[in-house]
């Protein structure tokens, strides 16, 4: 009978730890969900758009920027 | 028992093969969509350019002012250029498991990184805005 009391407290502890840990498990795996979608729409939407860094048309968006603006001599 | 082994094996034939065809259709629609996206680059780029047309927070291309709007070759390309982003969208928010917003979104984040100071966006309040004046 006296052992009953232990056993009961243990059980308790152990219960209340077994939840904390889930409580934890559902906070961080949406995270992780969203950044991995987010990564795959980014590349599949720079794999479709790859023509843009070819330079066709020359223009816009990807438009040539000029380097060489120092003064000729 | 024989019998419905054959029916078991033509059904499964079939149902491979109706796989097999929508996935290679959906290949080619992507690379049809990119054909056409790449044709239309150059016109898009340069009406970029000149102020005309800007792009929305939802990955779409617009008129930036109402004379670009009624003009009818800005408004015939915006359509096509539209009809397949939307297309695009959908099959990346589908091979993604994401919705088409969020592809948009992403585009159009993806479309203000590559953007020259000069070009315009159009702002969540519906404002059009030139990238150098949206930087903090």
């Amino acid at each position: 009978m006296k052992c009953i009391i232990p056993i009961i407290a243990v059980g308790i502890v152990l219960a209340l730890t077994g939840c904390w840990t889930i409580t934890v498990k559902h906070q961080v795996e949406p995270i992780y969900i969203t950044m991995n979608v987010n990564v795959k729409v980014e590349k599949q939407l720079n794999d479709f758009f790859d023509f843009e860094d070819q330079g066709q048309g020359g223009s816009g968006s990807t438009k040539s920027i000029p380097h060489d603006k120092t003064p000729k001599q | 028992m024989k019998k419905l082994n054959i029916k078991t094996i033509v059904l499964y034939f079939v149902l491979t093969m109706c796989s097999l065809i929508t996935i290679s259709s959906a290949q080619d629609t992507k690379d049809d969509i990119k054909l056409r996206m790449k044709d239309r680059f150059a016109q898009i780029s340069e009406l970029k350019q000149s102020g005309k047309i800007g792009e929305t927070p939802s990955g779409f291309a617009e008129a930036v002012s109402k004379e670009s709007a009624q003009d009818e070759k800005i408004s015939t390309l915006l359509t096509a250029e539209n009809n397949d982003r939307k297309l695009l969208y959908a099959l990346i928010a589908t091979e993604s498991q994401t919705s088409v917003q969020e592809v948009g979104m992403g585009n159009a984040k993806r479309y203000f990184q590559k953007a020259s100071a000069s070009d315009y966006f159009k702002t969540q309040a519906g404002e059009w805005k030139q990238k150098k004046d949206m930087m903090p």
